[in-house]
């Protein structure tokens, strides 16, 4: 009897020690980061990302662009002890080497004479009229931008390259800087009064987004896309034909080409470049 | 006293048995994480398959893992792999948690299942003067966790841009236009690209990546550059290709999906030199369809929606 009190004893003192240890264990993996020993790509380093790229969805000219970034990776994101790898601030600056029609413009041009005939019934542009019309893009910038980087992560093609890589989202100031077109010397032909010039500098705001790939711990592919959005109604839009949109007149009843012609725009363009990073030596998070 | 001593014996390895099991409960892979306790089970050695000294990366749930590549650096490992170099206890903890290898697994295994595809969003990109937005649905089935054959289709609502009504306005030409009604295809599939990442650095997300290929039939119809005139319907073989999609994995039934897909077709417009339908001087078997002009059409569209993957659970099973 007094045996198996014993053993009940022992058993009841064992069941009581396993799952009081069980109850005071806590998760270890409470409060650590997702990923440790991760190569910190970004905070405290400056990258600089010479680029290609171009427009799209334009409606006369595409831009081939050509241009740089900057930008600096704050080692801060909200405090956080694990990752500070989100925040930072940028330049961008893309300059139009060349231009080419749209598809649009090039069906335009396809029904348009080489001369004109009998504009004060049918004022319709010549195919050089047109041309000479359109503005065009000679630069585009994103600065100042903040630029938020809230994913990092990996992925494999075909299960067997393997790459880093990141994802950002930006906002900022954009500028475009239109070449005017010149519908002017058409104007006594086209009975035209033509005030604005169409050309210069449009201000708006900026947003995008963007990923890195990275080869090494200094050099990453990377791929962006920038909208910059022109409103007609601060006046910063852009008549991208060059002709009126209205129907306005003036006095002599001639037709008036003026701000008002302008319409909101977005300027959208992808590009296509490589990230160098500075300092080359990335460290490693614990 | 024998049986005492038996009774005993029986009672301490009661004790380290009930000390073990509690040991082994799994451990999500990372606080707040998304991941299903399942899908986040560390993976010893033995359940990750043979150990090859010297092979390249394991992806997750992929077999082959080795030593020195959970936790390495560039990659980094998972919070798990991570506990198991920094948690210590009077127990001995840190030397048990040394001896587990981790690797999340793939939060879906896609092979024999079917994948419901609804898009309530999707824009056509790539025309100045007529956009086309569209809702619609499609049905994969899968063949492995890589490919899937399915069908898919979409309705059109059509939209006039400013663009088109200046043309009239400043250059004098009337666009010509049609609108599309739907598109169905057959399409193929396959899933080339896989991976994760974590948000902050906190919650880990999977994700996968797709090409498709496909083919099928677009209705679409001629808007007349005339009001007046009557116009016809289209019905255009039409080709899928490429098609560009990235899956998120949310849980083992749904991710959340968006793509690109270039449709190319054969389309019929109204031709420049149509006669007017009320033109006293038009022959009686006169047909404009039969005048139409040819042109082949690139469409490309972007489309962004949920997958629901049925059955809704599936045997998790790990590929060697």
């Amino acid at each position: 009897m007094k045996q198996r009190n014993l053993v009940i004893a022992v058993l009841a003192l064992s069941t009581l020690v396993s799952s009081s240890a069980f109850a005071q264990r806590k998760n270890p993996l409470d409060g650590q980061p997702a990923v440790r020993k991760r190569v910190l790509y970004l905070p405290n380093r400056v990258e600089l990302t010479p680029s290609i790229g171009m427009t799209f969805l334009q409606d006369f000219k595409h831009a081939f662009l050509v241009g740089a970034k900057f930008e600096y990776h704050i080692p801060w994101c909200f405090g956080s002890k694990t990752y500070r790898d989100c925040l930072s601030v940028g330049a961008s600056f893309h300059y139009n080497a060349v231009d080419w029609d749209t598809e649009l413009m090039g069906e335009i041009k396809d029904t348009l004479g080489t001369h004109f005939d009998q504009p004060e019934i049918n004022p319709a542009p010549t195919k050089q009229a047109l041309e000479d019309a359109v503005s065009h893009v000679t630069f585009l910038v994103t600065a100042p931008y903040i630029a938020y980087t809230p994913w990092l992560g990996k992925l494999s093609l075909f299960g067997q390259v393997f790459f880093d890589f990141d994802f950002y989202a930006m906002i900022g100031l954009g500028m475009a800087y239109f070449k005017a077109g010149n519908i002017g010397k058409y104007a006594d032909i086209l009975n035209l009064d033509v005030k604005d010039k169409n050309g210069g500098l449009r201000l708006g705001p900026s947003f995008g987004f963007g990923a890195r790939f990275y080869i090494l711990k200094w050099l990453a592919v990377h791929i962006a896309f920038r909208d910059i959005y022109l409103s007609a109604k601060s006046g910063q839009g852009r008549n991208s034909a060059g002709f009126d949109k209205n129907g306005s007149l003036n006095q002599q009843g001639q037709i008036v080409i003026d701000s008002h012609d302008r319409v909101s725009e977005n300027i959208m363009y992808i590009t296509l470049g490589v990230s160098f990073f500075l300092p080359a030596n990335a460290k490693i998070s614990r | 006293m024998r049986k005492a001593a038996l009774l005993f014996s029986v009672s301490i390895l009661g004790w380290i048995w009930v000390e073990s099991s509690a040991w082994a409960q799994p451990a999500p892979a990372g606080a707040g994480s998304p991941e299903t306790p399942e899908a986040t089970q560390p993976v010893t050695p033995d359940e990750a398959g043979p150990v090859i000294p010297g092979s390249g990366p394991a992806m997750p749930g992929s077999g082959p893992v080795t030593p020195g590549q959970v936790g390495s650096s560039g990659g980094g490992g998972t919070g798990a792999a991570a506990a198991s170099q920094g948690t210590k206890s009077a127990r001995g903890e840190k030397q048990y948690w040394k001896d587990i290898k981790v690797v999340s697994r793939k939060l879906i295994l896609k092979q024999q299942r079917v994948e419901l595809f609804l898009y309530p969003m999707g824009v056509t990109l790539n025309d100045n003067l007529i956009r086309h937005w569209f809702l619609g649905a499609e049905l994969n089935y899968f063949l492995s966790d890589a490919m899937s054959v399915g069908i898919g289709g979409h309705y059109y609502l059509p939209e006039i841009t400013q663009r088109a009504y200046l043309m009239g306005l400043q250059q004098r030409v009337l666009p010509t236009l049609n609108k599309y009604y739907f598109t169905t295809t057959a399409n193929f599939n396959y899933n080339w690209m896989y991976g994760k990442f974590a948000l902050h650095n906190k919650f880990i997300q999977q994700f996968g990546g797709y090409v498709g290929a496909g083919v099928g039939l677009t209705m679409t119809a001629v808007i007349p550059r005339r009001a007046g005139d009557s116009s016809w319907n289209n019905y255009n073989f039409t080709i899928l290709f490429p098609a560009f999609g990235l899956r998120m994995f949310i849980s083992k039934w749904l991710t959340l999906n968006l793509g690109i897909r270039l449709y190319i077709m054969r389309d019929n417009f109204e031709a420049s030199n149509r006669l007017a339908d009320d033109d006293p001087n038009l022959p009686a078997n006169y047909n404009p369809k039969d005048h139409a002009a040819h042109r082949w059409i690139p469409n490309l569209v972007f489309n962004l929606g949920v997958s629901f993957f049925l059955p809704p659970s599936f045997k998790y099973t790990t590929f060697r």
